[in-house]
């Protein structure tokens, strides 16, 4: 019988328990590893990432600081419908100009008288190659120990310089009663018999042109402004003629010496009654310049309403000093700081950046203070740098901007010229001696 | 016959652990980039970090104002007041290491945990150098205390340095006398509240050391009338500083002669200044009534003094009649309506006058002109003849429209013309001497005068006299004020080393301010402090080298009339005149120096520079005062790699310690300490004992709690506000008292709403931060603590809280912090940025 022999087979051998023990350990430590390589690589991708992200935005930011110092486009933007919406003027005021905030065009701020009234000391209007030291129009010719209740002992010194170029009326008659100022605090102690001051009328006052300026930026500018035009060394003050109530006795506007409330040029830093300088007023307190977003109103930036708000924050002064508060602080704060995020959109995922601006004068020294805010919307973790950093100047950047005196439209009309600096605007068609230095300072006497 | 299968041989397993091997090995190098990646994103975070902080100093170092008002800054030995050569120096890491600008030093026992590239850090840690983290709150000045908590802020892990040497600066306060003195143009003599003690000056030309009632009102009394306070409280005592250098002012500021009263005081404060002279300043509450005198009040006749006073002045200077009467043609060029700018009087000395000449006429016409504007109280216009044009005698006149006898000499007709119109001023004679015969006739002219009433003579017109003539009007103010002001400006403009004169308060820009620097290769002045006579406590400071020699010099505000209690007027002041350092012309037109020690009139040329700086060894004092000449560098070219310095910025986690916040601040240099100048001492009676003075210790310190009735306080004021750079610059965050014990996040500063008050207050209590404290740190405490004034405790105490003993709030989220890292640990500091700057050496602010 014939054996059947079934087919040589090979004995196919599976592995042995140990070694599919082995392989399954094996596979599953390199598919763990794996997954846990992949599960940080994808973190660390994702976190790096972010961080990628984070970062752009961040140098985003930066460069956006860098530029607001440069060119001050979160106060007055060109580019942008609306944009200059710090250019304002209302009203012309008693002396010359008109009330502007801090980029109304000077031509309306302190115009120019015509022709034939611009002699040496009664030029009006700015002059950006005065107030040299050797120039003897800027210098400052008044009395500073004079306080606001002076009884003139040290005499007149309106006769001397005024910002009134006619005639400049003094004041006469007695000098106990107290003259549009609460009495004295200390007040010598009265004679018997004090003879009247007498009458100085009738003299042609020989300078002007120092009394003029200081009035007409004391009047028509802002703290800010007025500081950054002036020299350093500047003392804010001037005579003019004398008015019961505005003037002390030696004609010097009350505003210019008499300490006041907040909304007031003098803060009450020592009680002091007499003229000073910047150091002195941005000590104990503040000046900074006019908010700007949250103000924006559908009326537009001449609105007279939007106007008035954006005049009383920029003429007045804010406790930040010895006398602060926290209140005194966040209200300085909040009026002041302008906030504006690095992208107007983004996805939601993203990081928030926001970028705040702050430009004041604190101690007499011209800051902008930038605080650069990253929050996450994931984590609510938030991160902020400030800091602050060197810049233009207010004037610098109002001549950056062009100005067209013959353009009455409004910001975006066609045809007008947005140059950020006269220079990269030459006027077509006139030779470059012919240009009148077409910025905001412009015209330059 | 098939072949047989070939067996299908599987990996083995060696095979398979190389595979895997060589997998992880892959998948391992592949994950490695990835930390990479985020160092390198990380980096660049902390390097767009490092820029803004880069910039924010170099702004703030350059914009911010370095003012400490609360200082003293003049004694009559630099080691007697703290700012010399290092706390304000125009250094950037000296600068900026304070609480208002930014850099506030990493404490020590963080810093040298930390390790970096060739051990950078450590190196200069070694060297006495700094490691900065950055202020948590923007270098803005506000009052840290008002600020709200700061968010987290990522930037506070950099960490900062400045690699290379400061160079040797130039002084930022000459410590002998603080120049430039600024007064506004035209004024009267320099004068001013000071200590009456033994340090006011005295001398033999009895200077005018004067009673100022400085009284206030607080509240009514109970009849109603204003409640006085504040007077006879010893603070008040004033001199006139101006006369202590030139004694022909003590005339202008005041001067009795017989028993009337002359110059600006009388005139100013009445019959407050009768016993001036007489007061005694080692015990002024006793020698010097407070009387409220009857003629308080100034008047023309006082006014007229004044001026008469500062005429006199003039004639002492060697000034021509013309300067103070001058023809018409003078008046009108000073009349800026005739004058535009380009053909103004830009040299407004007189002819001939010698460079070193001119501070006569800038101090003569100051006074003249304050003093002439002070009679425009009293007299009008009409008197003043505004309306009348200006006369002068001397161009003759052909047709006598006046009561002109036929054949008179028509200066006569002039001559009486001039004396009908202006204010008459009498000549006077003080001290012997005799003033100028100009404006001055004997008719009565002014209110209340009288007497005869004769033309002066025109024989009066000599070359002694001038030959001008009239009274004084409206025209002579204008030009007094036009030309006071031209002088001083182009005083101040050509002769920044001449301190004849003070300078014009005015001027708005150029405002000069004299180089000095220390010389570092002489021997330097040597002495004791104050009131110390221990020798181990003996005092050192490197003399000091300007840039060209001093012009009168003079003595400094401070103390002009050191003397030691009982002792004559020292005439051998330290601070000396200018004899022993003149920049002399050589026979070769070349420029030398030449000393002249002790003023002996035997003059030593030295060669040149090069062959004097080694022909004086460092060791040899040349000059009892100045240093070397030769060694001045203020002005010389350099290259910028001899001054090239580096800001280095690491990123360090230090952040994470667990002692972030409770590690004591750095050390503090020791300069940063505020300290008085010489005074009395204000806690003993200066009419029992009145040679007592301040100790040194005393003057570290303040107490205002000092009875009136024995003078004035002692030591110095710690206004937080004036007085930012002598302070731990971590001062505003630093805990003032031990928190190791508090729970981590505890509330070091705590808010809470006054609902006492409507609306509701938010009230913040800082028991444990210092903020803007004035006094916490002080050396002898408090006195408004509780522990009693002197105790030994509580100096302990406030020496601790001012060297940050207890630690600080450094990222100022009000909160203790504590990090998950034991101190043990040491981190790495990852080089981050490295920014090129060299110091300016020079004062220089960006307004």
């Amino acid at each position: 019988m014939p054996s059947h022999r079934q087919p040589f087979q090979y004995r196919r051998g599976g592995f042995t328990l140990l070694e599919v023990l082995i392989a399954t350990a094996m596979g599953v430590v390199i598919i763990g590893t794996a997954f846990a390589a992949f599960r940080v690589a994808s973190q660390t991708v994702t976190i790096a990432n972010r961080l990628s992200l984070e970062n752009a935005m961040m140098r985003a930011g930066f460069s956006k600081a860098q530029e607001e110092l440069d060119f001050w486009q979160s106060y007055d933007d060109p580019d942008v419908t609306q944009g200059e919406k710090l250019r304002a003027t209302l009203a012309p005021a008693s002396l010359q100009g008109a009330h502007g905030l801090i980029f109304a065009p000077m031509a309306t701020l302190l115009p120019p008288p015509a022709a034939s009234t611009d002699t040496f000391e009664g030029a009006q209007g700015w002059d950006d190659r005065a107030w040299l030291a050797h120039d003897s129009r800027s210098w400052y010719r008044g009395n500073m120990a004079e306080k606001y209740d002076t009884a003139l002992i040290f005499g007149r010194y309106a006769i001397f310089a005024s910002a009134d170029v006619g005639t400049t009326a003094f004041y006469s008659g007695a000098s106990t009663a107290a003259v549009g100022s609460p009495p004295a605090v200390n007040p010598p102690v009265a004679p018997p018999v004090v003879p009247p001051i007498p009458d100085y009328s009738g003299v042609a006052v020989p300078h002007h042109w120092h009394d003029r300026q200081l009035s007409a930026f004391l009047r028509n500018t802002s703290p800010y402004m007025l500081s950054e035009y002036l020299p350093a060394n500047t003392i804010y003050c001037f005579a003019e003629t004398f008015s019961n109530g505005g003037t002390d006795r030696g004609g010097i506007p009350l505003m210019s010496i008499q300490p006041g409330d907040e909304n007031s040029f003098c803060n009450q830093d020592g009680g002091q009654k007499n003229a000073r300088g910047k150091y002195r007023q941005t000590y104990r307190t503040t000046w900074s310049v006019p908010p700007n977003d949250p103000q924006v109103q559908p009326g537009g930036p001449a609105d007279p309403t939007i106007f008035s708000e954006r005049w009383k924050s920029q003429r007045r002064y804010f406790e930040t000093g010895y006398a602060s508060t926290p209140e005194s602080i966040n209200d300085f704060v909040q009026v002041t700081t302008i906030t504006t995020p690095v992208l107007d959109v983004a996805p939601t995922h993203w990081p928030r950046v926001t970028l705040s601006v702050n430009r004041f004068i604190k101690n007499a020294r011209s800051i902008a203070l930038f605080r650069l805010r990253l929050s996450s919307p994931v984590t609510g973790s938030v991160y902020e740098v400030c800091f602050t950093g060197f810049g233009t100047t207010l004037r610098g950047a109002r001549q950056q901007r062009y100005y067209d005196p013959s353009d009455a439209s409004s910001a975006d009309a066609a045809g007008r010229r947005r140059g950020w600096a006269s220079w990269d605007d030459p006027i077509p068609g006139q030779t470059p001696a012919a240009i009148p230095d077409p910025t905001l300072d412009t015209p330059r006497l | 016959m098939s072949a047989a299968p070939r067996a299908q041989g599987g990996l083995t397993l060696i095979e398979i652990a190389f595979s895997l091997v060589i997998l992880v090995f892959g998948v391992v190098s592949a994950m490695l980039l990835f930390p990479a990646g985020l160092k390198a994103q990380q980096l660049s975070r902390f390097q767009l970090y490092a820029c803004a902080k880069a910039q924010e100093m170099i702004d703030s170092f350059n914009s911010s104002h370095n003012a400490n008002p609360a200082i003293d800054t003049e004694a009559f030995n630099p080691w007697d007041v703290p700012v010399s050569r290092r706390t304000q120096a125009w250094d950037l890491e000296e600068r900026l290491s304070s609480n208002s600008f930014g850099m506030l030093p990493l404490p020590s026992d963080i810093a040298k945990r930390l390790d970096s590239d060739g051990d950078e850090i450590q190196h200069i840690l070694s060297e006495g150098g700094y490691l900065y983290y950055s202020q948590p709150m923007a270098t803005t000045n506000l009052q840290e205390s008002s600020l709200q908590t700061t968010p987290a802020n990522e930037a506070q892990r950099l960490v900062c340095a400045v690699s290379g040497y400061a160079q040797n600066n130039a002084m930022h306060i000459f410590p002998w006398k603080n120049w430039p003195y600024v007064t506004p143009f035209p004024s009267p003599p320099l004068h001013g509240l000071h200590y009456p003690d033994f340090l006011s000056p005295r001398g033999p030309q009895t200077p005018t050391t004067f009673r100022w009632v400085d009284s206030w009102t607080d509240g009514k009394n109970s009849d109603g009338s204003d409640k006085i306070v504040g007077a006879n409280d010893g603070k008040t005592a004033s001199y006139c500083w101006e006369e202590t250098s030139d004694p022909d002012i003590q005339k202008v500021f005041n001067w009795k002669e017989g028993n009337t009263d002359y110059g600006y005081f009388p005139y100013c404060c009445g019959k407050l200044s009768h016993n001036g002279s007489g007061i005694d300043p080692t015990q002024p509450a006793t020698s010097q009534p407070i009387d409220v005198p009857s003629e308080v009040v100034p008047d023309y006749k006082g006014a007229l003094r004044y001026f008469e006073a500062a005429l006199w002045y003039c004639k002492q200077k060697g000034l021509r009649p013309e300067f103070y009467n001058p023809p018409p043609e003078i008046l009108a060029a000073y009349n800026p309506v005739a004058q535009p700018l380009s053909t103004a009087q830009d040299f407004p000395f007189e002819p001939g006058t010698k460079s070193e000449d001119r501070w006569k006429q800038v101090q003569a016409m100051r006074f003249l002109a304050h003093a002439a504007t002070c009679l425009t109280r009293w007299y009008s216009s009409a008197e003043f003849a505004a309306s009348s044009a200006p006369v002068d005698i001397c161009t003759g006149i052909t047709n006598p429209t006046s009561a002109d006898p036929v054949g008179t000499d028509p200066r006569l007709v002039m001559l009486t013309y001039a004396y009908t119109v202006g204010i008459n001023i009498p000549n006077v004679t003080l001290d012997t001497l005799a003033g100028p015969l100009a404006f001055s006739d004997v008719q009565p002219a002014s209110p209340g005068m009288s007497g005869p009433s004769t033309p002066p003579s025109i024989d009066h017109m000599t070359a002694a006299t001038g030959n001008q003539f009239s009274r004084l009007t409206h025209h002579h103010l204008l030009y007094y004020h036009e030309r006071c002001l031209r002088l001083i400006m182009a005083f101040a403009a050509a002769n920044p080393y001449d301190w004849g004169a003070p300078r014009p308060l005015q001027r708005s820009i150029m405002t000069d301010f004299p180089l000095f620097e220390s010389d570092l290769f002489a021997n330097p002045q040597v002495g004791l402090p104050f009131n110390v006579t221990d020798v181990a406590k003996t005092s050192a400071q490197w003399k000091p080298i300007p840039a060209q020699p001093i012009s009168n010099l003079g003595r400094g505000y401070m103390f002009p009339g050191y003397a030691p209690p009982g002792m004559a007027y020292d005439a051998a002041l330290r601070i000396p005149d200018n004899i022993y350092y003149q920049r002399a012309l050589r026979p070769d037109g070349s420029y030398s120096y030449v000393q002249n020690p002790g003023g002996s009139g035997t003059y030593t040329y030295i060669d040149d520079k090069v062959t004097e700086r080694h022909a004086v060894a460092p060791s040899t004092p040349c000059d009892p005062f100045w240093g070397n000449p030769a060694h001045f560098s203020l002005t010389a070219k350099f290259t910028p790699d001899e001054r090239c310095r580096e800001i280095v910025f690491w990123m360090v986690d230090w952040q994470s310690y667990e002692d972030v916040e409770l590690a004591p601040s750095a050390p503090v240099d020791a300069a940063r300490y505020p300290f008085a100048g010489p005074l009395l001492d204000g806690s003993v009676s200066t009419a029992t004992d009145p040679g007592q003075y301040a100790t040194l210790q005393k003057r570290m310190s303040f107490d205002e709690t000092m009875p009136s009735t024995n003078g004035h306080p002692t030591g110095i004021e710690f206004r937080d506000e004036q007085l930012y750079t002598y302070r731990n610059p971590e001062k505003v965050l630093n805990f003032k008292t031990d928190v190791s014990n508090k729970d981590t996040g505890f509330p070091t500063v705590k808010q809470h709403f006054d609902t006492s008050v409507t609306p509701n207050k938010l009230v913040t209590d800082y028991s444990f931060e210092i903020l803007n404290e004035s006094d916490t740190d002080q050396g002898l405490g408090s006195f408004s603590s509780a522990i009693a004034p002197g105790d030994p405790a509580h100096t302990i105490a406030a020496r601790a809280v001012f060297r940050g003993q207890w630690g600080a709030d450094r990222n100022f989220n009000k909160r203790l912090d504590r990090g998950p890292i034991p101190r043990s640990v040491r981190l790495r500091a990852v080089p981050v940025a490295r920014f090129l700057y060299y110091d300016p050496r020079v004062p220089a602010m960006i307004h």
